[in-house]
C-alpha cells in the first residue's frame, strides 16, 4: 500500500478502541502532548485513519479523561476513527512497534461505527496511589486510619483552583471505594472514584487530602499513583470497560 | 557513574514541564557509553524547547550517531526552578539519553546562537562541575567546543572554549573526533592536542593566540603563538548538501517544542546582500538541494517521525528556484493524509504571498514581511531590494487573498537614519492599512484589517558591512520607540517593540573582544542567566557587573570604529572578503544598491574562489565566479 497516497477524509467504517499505558517518562507529558503523540504514532503505524473536515484536516480520535501530570497509567483509552476495517492483529502490529518508552499497547479492538462514545460510557476509574515507605515509616495504620476517617465523613470540602477561578466542592459522593493493600513493604491504597463527564475526581486530590490526614508534612515525598482501570455501569454495577 | 535517578525523578514531580528533563523521545538514540571510543554530549545554552528547535543540533546529533565508535546525547539549559532544584540536591548538568553527568563526556560541543545565551554556558559549565576557562582545565576534563554563527565572532567567550569551529559542521566534526581520538591513542598532552584540532581547518584554538591592546583601549595586534595556528582560521563550508547527510529522522519530543515539526532544509545561504544582516553573509554561497532529494526526505522523515506538518526552512524559502514544484509536488503527496507543509520566511512580493496562498489554504493566521526600513533611501542604503510598490502589492494580494492579518518587520537605528526614515515606518503601515481596508470592503467581508508594526533595534554584526557602525545609544533608541508609538496609534494598528537594554547587550557581545569575558563570568556569578528571556534579564546586575571587571560596554556597542582598526575577529574568516565589506560600506553611504549574484552575475564578496566553492541554483548558472 503506497504510504501517503491522497485520499479523501472519506467516511469513518470503523472504530479502533486501544489501551495504552502511560507510563515511565511518558506520565511527564500533558494531555496536550499525549494527544499529539497518539496522533503522531498512528501517522507513524500507516493506520488508514479518518480525518475530519475542514482546512486543517487532522485525525478522529477521542481520548479518555485526562491524566494529571507525572500520574501514570496502564489504561490509557483512545478511540480512532478508521477509513477501513483492518484486523485487530494488523492494527496491534503496526502501532506496536512506533511507540515511545512508557507508551505501550495494552489491547486493542475494532468496533463497528455508531457505538457510544468513550465519554459517554466511562463512569469511573481505579488508581493505586503508592505512598513512599520513608514517610510511613513502616506505620501502614496512619494511612489506614486516614481512609477510615476519608470513608465516615460526611463532606469531604476541596477547591480547585482553574483560570476562572477558585471552585468549592464535595470529593466524598465521588469517593466509592478505598482499600489499603498490604504486600512486599510497600503501603498502598487502591480506589474507586468517579471519572467523567458527570463528576470526575483527580487522583492526586484523593492522595493528598489521604497524606493530610494521615499527617504526613508537605515535605513528604510525593506519592507514585497509577490509573489501573477505567469503568462502564452496568445493571448497577462498575465493569472494567476494556 | 550515573546520576541519582530516583533524586532526579522527585525533583521531576515538583519542577515546571518535566516533560523536557526525561530520556526516551521517539527517534532519541540509545548507545552504551561505555561502548564508544568517544562520548559527544552536544549542549544548547537555552530551554529544552528552543533548543531541540534548532536544525543544526539535530544534523549534528544524527551525523554523530552514525559513527560506530561514537556516542552522542544531548543536553540543555535548565529552566530557572529546574536550575535551582539541581543545585539544591546537587545533582549536575546530565545528559538525557543516558542521564550521565556532563563530567563524563569526552566532548562537550555548545550551540552558540544568540549572544544573550552566554551567560547560560557559564551557568551550564558551573552545573556540570566544569572549569569555565579553558585554561583551566585539566586532563580529567571534557574537551569543550563551540560552534554556531556566534563563532564568527566568539572572542567574549573565547577564553572558555579549548575549540571553536567556524561554519558548517557536517563534515568537520567527523574531523574533530578523529582528530580526538587520534590525540587520545597518541597520549598528547592537552596543549598538543589543542594544536592538533588547530590544524583541521575551519577550527579556531583561541589559546593560540595572543592579543594586544593600544593605550586608547583599541586592539593593537592579534597574532598567533603556534605554527599549528592559522591566520586567519577560514570558516567551513559544504561544497554541495546532497554530499553530506541530512537526518531521516528527527526526536520526536514528549513535550511540545516552539518548532515541533519536520524541517526541510531547502537551501543554504542568501545572497540577497541585506548590509546589516550576518546570516546573508556568514552561510554564502547560496547552495541548492535537489528537488527529488527533498521530496524524498520529505517522505522518509513523514514516516519516521508521524509530524503533521514539513516547514520548508531556509533564509528565505521563495528563493528556492524549484519552489513552485517542491510546493504542487508535496501538496500532492500530502494533502490528503493531514501533512500540511508551510513556507516560514516570505519575501516581500506577490510571488512569495501566491505560495503562501497555495501551502496555507485555510489556516490564514498572518502574513509577515520585513521591509525593514521605512523609506527608499535607507532600505537602498542597506540593500534591502524591495520598494514601496513591491509591499503594496504584496499585502493587496495577501489581503485579497483572505488574510486579515499582516506583520511588518522594521528595523531603527540604522545607519544614516532621520526622522524622515520613522516618519516613512509610519506612512508605510497607514498605507498598508488602507490598503487593507480597501480590499477587505472589495472582497464583501466585514472583518476589518490588522496591522501589526514589530520594531527591533540594529545591531552591528561582524562580517557585515555595518559591523563598523555604532549602535544608536539607548536613549536615542527609546526616543525612536516613543516616536512610533506616538505615531503608531489608531484602529488596526498594533506596535512590537524590542527591549533596547537587549539590543544593547546584544551589540556589546557581537562587537566584543576577550576583555569581556570578565564581566561575562560577574555577570553569571551575580545570577544573570536566560537573558534572552525579556521577564528574566536583570540589567543592573549587568551594569554592576561591566563596573566591576572594569569594561565600558558603550566602547564596544556605541563607538563608531575605522576601517583602519584591528577588529576583535580579524583573525577569523567567512570567507567574505574585507574589500568586499568596505567596498559594500562605501556604497551603502552612497546609497548605491548591489545585485543579488544568485540571478545570474558574480558580484565578488570573495566567498566562492576562497573556500573553492560555487553557488549551486539549479534553475541557472551563476556567471563571472573567479
Ligand atoms: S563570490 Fe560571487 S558568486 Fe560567490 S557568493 Fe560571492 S558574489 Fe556570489
Amino acid at each position: 500500500m503506497e504510504r501517503n497516497a491522497p485520499s479523501s477524509p472519506g467516511k469513518p467504517q470503523a472504530t479502533c478502541r486501544i489501551r495504552l499505558t502511560k507510563t515511565g517518562p511518558a506520565r511527564f507529558m500533558s494531555h496536550l502532548d499525549f494527544i499529539r503523540a497518539v496522533e503522531r504514532a498512528v501517522r507513524r503505524a500507516d493506520l488508514p485513519v479518518a480525518l475530519t473536515e475542514g482546512f486543517h484536516p487532522h485525525p478522529r480520535m477521542s481520548f479518555s479523561p485526562a491524566l494529571p501530570v507525572g500520574v501514570e497509567s496502564e489504561c490509557e483509552l483512545v478511540d480512532v476513527d478508521l477509513r477501513e476495517s483492518p484486523s485487530v492483529d494488523e492494527v496491534a502490529r503496526r502501532l506496536g512497534c512506533v511507540l515511545p518508552p512508557g507508551m505501550r499497547l495494552v489491547s486493542c479492538v475494532v468496533l463497528p461505527r455508531g457505538g457510544p462514545s468513550l465519554s459517554s460510557m466511562i463512569r469511573a476509574a481505579s488508581y493505586q496511589v503508592d505512598f513512599a515507605r520513608d514517610n510511613i515509616a513502616g506505620r501502614p495504620d496512619v494511612i489506614e486510619a486516614a481512609i477510615e476517617g476519608l470513608l465516615r465523613a460526611d463532606a469531604i470540602p476541596i477547591s480547585r483552583t482553574t483560570p476562572k477561578g477558585t471552585r468549592e466542592f464535595n470529593l466524598r459522593p465521588l469517593i466509592y471505594d478505598l482499600r489499603l493493600l498490604r504486600g512486599n513493604g510497600a503501603v498502598s491504597v487502591h480506589m474507586l472514584v468517579a471519572a467523567g463527564p458527570r463528576g470526575h475526581v483527580r487522583p492526586d486530590d484523593v492522595a493528598r487530602e489521604i497524606a493530610r490526614r494521615a499527617g504526613l508534612g508537605p515535605g513528604a515525598r510525593p506519592a507514585r499513583i497509577v490509573r489501573k482501570e477505567f469503568y462502564v455501569e452496568r445493571d448497577g454495577r462498575f465493569r472494567p470497560l476494556l | 557513574m550515573q546520576i541519582d535517578s530516583r533524586l532526579l525523578d522527585e525533583i521531576l514531580e515538583v519542577v515546571e514541564r518535566p516533560a523536557r528533563y526525561v530520556n526516551g523521545e521517539w527517534n532519541a538514540v540509545h548507545k552504551r557509553p561505555d561502548e564508544v571510543d568517544v562520548r559527544v554530549l552536544l549542549a544548547f545554552p537555552d530551554t529544552y524547547e528552543v533548543g531541540m528547535s534548532h536544525l543544526g543540533l539535530k544534523i549534528l546529533y544524527y551525523i554523530l550517531n552514525q559513527r560506530d565508535d561514537v556516542a552522542c546525547e544531548r543536553t540543555f539549559m535548565p529552566w530557572v526552578d529546574m536550575h535551582a532544584a539541581m543545585k539544591d540536591k546537587g545533582i549536575p548538568l546530565y545528559s538525557l539519553e543516558s542521564r550521565l553527568p556532563a563530567r563524563e563526556f569526552d566532548i562537550l560541543g555548545f550551540s552558540l546562537q544568540y549572544e544573550l545565551s552566554y551567560t547560560n554556558v557559564l551557568a551550564m559549565l558551573d552545573l556540570a562541575g566544569i572549569p569555565a576557562r579553558s585554561e583551566a582545565r585539566g586532563a580529567d576534563d571534557p574537551l569543550v567546543i563551540a560552534g554556531g554563527p556566534c563563532a564568527y565572532n566568539p572572542e567574549p567567550v573565547a577564553p572558555f572554549f579549548d575549540a571553536i569551529l567556524l561554519g558548517e559542521g557536517e563534515e568537520a566534526v567527523g574531523e574533530i573526533v578523529d582528530e580526538y581520538k587520534r590525540a587520545r591513542r597518541e597520549s598528547l598532552s592537552r596543549r598538543e592536542m589543542l594544536e592538533a584540532l588547530a590544524r583541521v581547518p575551519g577550527v579556531y584554538v583561541p589559546s593560540l593566540y595572543e592579543v594586544e591592546y593600544r593605550e586608547d583601549g583599541k586592539i593593537a595586534r592579534i597574532f598567533p603563538t603556534s605554527p599549528a595556528a592559522a591566520y586567519p582560521v577560514q570558516k567551513r563550508a559544504v561544497r554541495d548538501l546532497g554530499t553530506v547527510p541530512f537526518p531521516d529522522k528527527f526526536v520526536v519530543p514528549f513535550a511540545e517544542i516552539i518548532h515541533d515539526r519536520i524541517m526541510l532544509e531547502v537551501f543554504r545561504g542568501c545572497t540577497h546582500g541585506c548590509r546589516f544582516c550576518q546570516a546573508g553573509m556568514v552561510y554564502r554561497p547560496v547552495r541548492e538541494r535537489d528537488l527529488d532529494d527533498l521530496c524524498e526526505l520529505a517522505r522518509r522523515l513523514v514516516t519516521s517521525t508521524g509530524y503533521e506538518e514539513i516547514s520548508l526552512m531556509s533564509l528565505s524559502s521563495a528563493d528556492y528556484s524549484r519552489i513552485r514544484e517542491l510546493v504542487s509536488n508535496l501538496l500532492q503527496r500530502y494533502s490528503g493524509s493531514g501533512v500540511a507543509v508551510s513556507l516560514p520566511s516570505l519575501r516581500v512580493d506577490s510571488f512569495s504571498v501566491d505560495l503562501a496562498k497555495e501551502v496555507e489554504k485555510g489556516r490564514k493566521t498572518g502574513l509577515t514581511f520585513a521591509p525593514e526600513a521605512g523609506t527608499q533611501r535607507l532600505r537602498d542604503v542597506i540593500n534591502k531590494g524591495v520598494t514601496r510598490n513591491d509591499l503594496l502589492e504584496a499585502v493587496r494580494a495577501a489581503f485579497a487573498a483572505g488574510w486579515q492579518a499582516v506583520k511588518l518587520y522594521f528595523m531603527i537605528g540604522l545607519p544614516t537614519e532621520t526622522e524622515d526614515d520613522l516618519a516613512g515606518i509610519v506612512n508605510l503601515a497607514r498605507e498598508v492599512l488602507a490598503c487593507g481596508r480597501e480590499e477587505l470592503r472589495r472582497a464583501g467581508t466585514t472583518r476589518s484589517p490588522q496591522v501589526t508594526v514589530s520594531v527591533s533595534s540594529f545591531v552591528p554584526k561582524a562580517h557585515t558591512p555595518f559591523q563598523w557602525h555604532p549602535q544608536a545609544p539607548m536613549e536615542e533608541l527609546l526616543e525612536k520607540q516613543d516616536y512610533l508609538k506616538h505615531h503608531l496609534r489608531g484602529r488596526g494598528l498594533k506596535l512590537a517593540w524590542h527591549d533596547v537594554k537587549s539590543s544593547f547587550l546584544e551589540a556589546v557581545f557581537s562587537r566584543g573582544d576577550r576583555r569581556l569575558a570578565a564581566a561575562l563570568e560577574e555577570a553569571t556569578t551575580l545570577g544573570c542567566r536566560f537573558d534572552a528571556w525579556h521577564e528574566e534579564l536583570r540589567f543592573d546586575k549587568w551594569q554592576e557587573a561591566f563596573a566591576r571587571s572594569r569594561v565600558d560596554p558603550k566602547f564596544y556597542a556605541n563607538t563608531h570604529w575605522s576601517y583602519d582598526d584591528v577588529l576583535p575577529w580579524d583573525h577569523l574568516s567567512a570567507g567574505v572578503s574585507r574589500d568586499y565589506l568596505v567596498a559594500e560600506s562605501r556604497r551603502a553611504a552612497e546609497g548605491v544598491p548591489t545585485p543579488d549574484c544568485r540571478l545570474g552575475k558574480c558580484v565578488k564578496c570573495g566567498v566562492c574562489p576562497q573556500l573553492k566553492v560555487a553557488p549551486r541554483i539549479l534553475a541557472r548558472p551563476v556567471e563571472g565566479v573567479s
